[in-house]
C-alpha cells in the first residue's frame, strides 16, 4: 500500500512539474451555494428531551419546529489544467455531516492529460446515491444508506476516462469522514462509470480499509463496503434511480457488524416547475432489525427555489420507534415541509 | 414629486425587462439564423478553408467529442457548439445550464450561407464534489414554453442565446472576409510626424 501511494505521488509531482509551464484558459472564480430551512412534524407527536423525533436518518430530525439546515458556499476556480474547490457550510446540517469542521469539499485537482486527472484534499464521498447538500438531493430527509455509509473520503484519486461513456478512480484515502487519519492513509477505493446510452450511468463504487472508529463505533475494525449507484432518465418526464450497497465491519476483537440495503427512486416530472417522487428503501443491520421506508416527495421549483412538502413512512420488524406515550412501536411518520435556495 | 419619479423608474426598469429578443423561426418554428455573406473577390475552395478554420474551434462545454463534419464535393461544414447560460440573479456566473447549437456553412464562389439553429439547453447541477456538472438525458429546445415560475430565468437564457448568436454571426463575417497576406505590413517611418 505504502509502494502504491509513493508511485501515485511521484507520478503527480513528475507530471505536474512537466505540464505546469504552458497554460491554457483562465476562468474565473466560481461561488455557488445554497441555504434551507425546514418545518418537521412527526406523526405519533413524540418528541425526546432534544426536541428530537421518530426517524433518525440524517439531519431535519427536530420536531414541530421551524428549523434551519445549513448555508452552504462553494468556491470553485480552474486556472489551465489546474482547479480547486473549497466549499464550507454552517448550521445544523453542516454539524451533523462534518461534526464541527465546516469544510464539505476542499481539494485541488490537475488533468495530467484530456483522460486522466488526480485530485487531492478532503472530497465528498464517492459512494452512495445521496448527497449532502439539499440542493443535490430529490427528497429531504435522507436514506439509511447514506446514513451509515461514508459523507467524505480524504485523500488523493486518479480519475482516467477510457471511453467517452467508460471511467474509472482509484485512490488512497483516510478513515471514512476524518481529516487527519492517525492510523494512517488506509482505505482503498476504487470506482467504475459506466454511461450504456445518453441519461444512463452507473457508478460500481468500492472501499475498504483499517478504521479507527469502525461504523462509527469507538472500535477499531476492517470496514468494507460495495455500492451501486443508477440513474436513469427514461423519457422526458420519467427518472429511475437505484441505490444498493453492502458493508461489513470485522472488529480487532473478532465481532462483525454490517448492513445491506437497497432503495429506488422512480420521479415522475409533471413539467419543468412540478414533480412527484417516492424513495423506497429497504434497509438491514446484519443480525440486528430491519427497516422499510416510503418518503413521497413533491418538489415545486421556481428559478432558485425550491419547495419541498414531503410525507415518510418508515416501518421495523422490531419496536424501535417511539408513539406519543413513550410505548415502543413498529413504525413512525412524519410531515416536513423545506425550503432550499440554491444560488 | 418622488411618487412620480419612482413611477417613472419603474415603468423604465420593467420596459427594460420586457425587451426580450424575437428569435427568427423557420417553418417548424424552430429558432434559426441564417443568411448569407457575400465576400468578394475570394473563391468558392478559400472561402471553404476560412470557414473549416473558423468552425473547427466551435465544442461543447465539458466534452471531447469531434462533432465537426466537412464535405468537400458539396462545400458543407458541420459542428455544434455550445454556451454556457447563467443562474438569474447569481454571485458570480453560477451554471444553470448548456445551451447546444447546431452551425452549418454552405460555399459558393463569393458567398457563404451561415444557418445556426437547433438550440438544446441542457442543465447543469452541482456534484457531490462541489463541481458543475450536466444533467444526462436531460434537454429542452430553446424554443419550448416553461411555466410560469421558471418563466424568468428561461426569458434570461433566451437573451443570453441571443446575443451570443449576434456575436457568433460577427465573428464568423470577419473569420470570412479577412484577408490573408504573407507580406508583413511595411512600415515607412518619416522625418515629417
Amino acid at each position: 500500500m505504502k509502494k502504491l501511494s509513493l508511485f501515485i505521488l511521484s507520478l503527480a509531482v513528475t507530471a505536474f512539474a512537466a505540464k505546469a509551464q504552458g497554460e491554457e484558459e483562465e476562468s474565473g472564480l466560481k461561488i455557488s451555494g445554497s441555504v434551507d430551512t425546514y418545518w418537521k412534524y412527526d406523526l405519533s407527536g413524540y418528541m425526546d428531551e432534544d426536541g428530537g423525533s421518530n426517524i433518525w436518518t440524517s439531519f431535519a430530525n427536530e420536531q414541530n419546529s421551524v428549523s434551519l439546515g445549513m448555508v452552504d458556499l462553494v468556491l470553485e476556480q480552474t486556472v489551465g489544467k489546474a482547479s480547486f474547490v473549497g466549499e464550507i457550510s454552517f448550521g445544523p446540517r453542516s454539524e451533523s455531516s462534518v461534526y464541527g469542521l465546516n469544510i464539505q469539499n476542499l481539494y485541488v485537482s490537475y488533468e495530467l492529460t484530456d483522460k486522466l486527472s488526480l485530485t487531492g484534499g478532503y472530497m465528498g464521498t464517492f459512494v452512495g446515491y445521496e448527497v449532502i447538500s439539499p440542493a443535490g438531493n430529490f427528497n429531504y430527509s435522507t436514506s439509511y444508506l447514506f446514513t451509515n455509509g461514508p459523507f467524505q473520503n480524504a485523500g488523493i484519486k486518479a480519475d482516467y476516462a477510457i471511453t467517452d461513456n467508460i471511467g474509472i478512480m482509484v485512490g488512497l484515502f483516510n478513515d471514512w469522514n476524518v481529516l487527519q487519519d492517525f492510523n494512517g492513509v488506509t482505505d482503498f477505493g476504487a470506482q467504475l462509470s459506466v454511461s450504456p446510452v445518453d441519461g444512463w450511468d452507473i457508478y460500481f463504487n468500492f472501499i475498504t480499509g483499517d478504521h479507527e472508529m469502525a461504523f462509527y463505533t469507538g472500535d477499531p475494525g476492517k470496514v468494507t463496503e460495495f455500492d451501486i449507484t443508477t440513474g436513469y432518465q427514461i423519457s422526458d418526464a420519467f427518472y429511475l434511480g437505484l441505490n444498493f450497497a453492502n458493508a461489513s465491519a470485522k472488529f480487532d476483537d473478532d465481532s462483525e457488524d454490517g448492513f445491506t440495503g437497497v432503495a429506488i427512486y422512480p420521479q415522475y416530472a409533471f413539467s419543468d416547475a412540478v414533480s412527484l417522487g417516492l424513495r423506497y428503501e429497504n434497509f438491514k443491520w446484519k443480525d440486528a432489525e430491519s427497516y422499510n421506508a416510503f418518503t413521497l416527495t413533491l418538489p415545486i421549483k421556481s428559478g432558485p427555489l425550491t419547495f419541498i412538502p414531503e410525507f415518510r413512512l418508515d416501518s421495523s420488524d422490531e419496536d424501535v420507534f417511539m408513539d406519543k406515550d413513550m410505548a415502543a412501536t413498529g413504525s413512525a411518520s412524519q410531515f416536513l415541509l423545506a425550503a432550499v435556495f440554491a444560488f | 414629486m418622488c411618487k412620480a419619479l419612482f413611477i417613472v423608474f419603474l415603468l423604465n426598469a420593467s420596459c427594460a425587462f420586457a425587451q426580450n429578443p424575437i428569435f427568427p423561426i423557420d417553418d417548424s418554428g424552430k429558432y434559426i439564423f441564417s443568411d448569407v455573406i457575400i465576400v468578394s473577390g475570394v473563391d468558392q475552395a478559400d472561402l471553404f478553408k476560412k470557414g473549416e478554420k473558423y468552425i473547427q474551434q466551435l465544442k461543447i462545454h465539458n466534452s471531447t467529442q469531434n462533432n465537426l463534419h466537412k464535405n468537400h464535393e458539396q462545400h458543407t461544414l458541420f459542428n455544434k457548439g455550445s454556451l454556457v447560460v447563467h443562474n438569474f440573479g447569481s454571485i458570480k456566473n453560477s451554471i444553470s445550464g448548456v445551451v447546444e447549437f447546431d452551425m452549418i456553412l454552405e460555399f459558393k464562389d463569393e458567398k457563404c450561407r451561415y444557418t445556426i439553429t437547433n438550440f438544446i439547453f441542457n442543465p447543469y447541477k452541482r456534484n457531490r464534489y462541489g463541481k458543475f456538472e450536466s444533467i444526462s438525458g436531460k434537454y429542452t429546445p430553446l424554443e419550448k414554453e416553461v411555466s410560469r415560475l421558471n418563466k424568468k430565468e428561461w426569458a434570461k437564457h433566451r437573451k443570453e442565446v441571443y446575443n451570443y448568436s449576434q456575436d457568433l454571426i460577427k465573428s464568423l463575417t470577419r473569420a470570412i472576409s479577412h484577408k490573408e497576406t504573407d507580406q508583413p505590413k511595411k512600415i515607412i517611418k518619416s522625418d515629417n510626424w
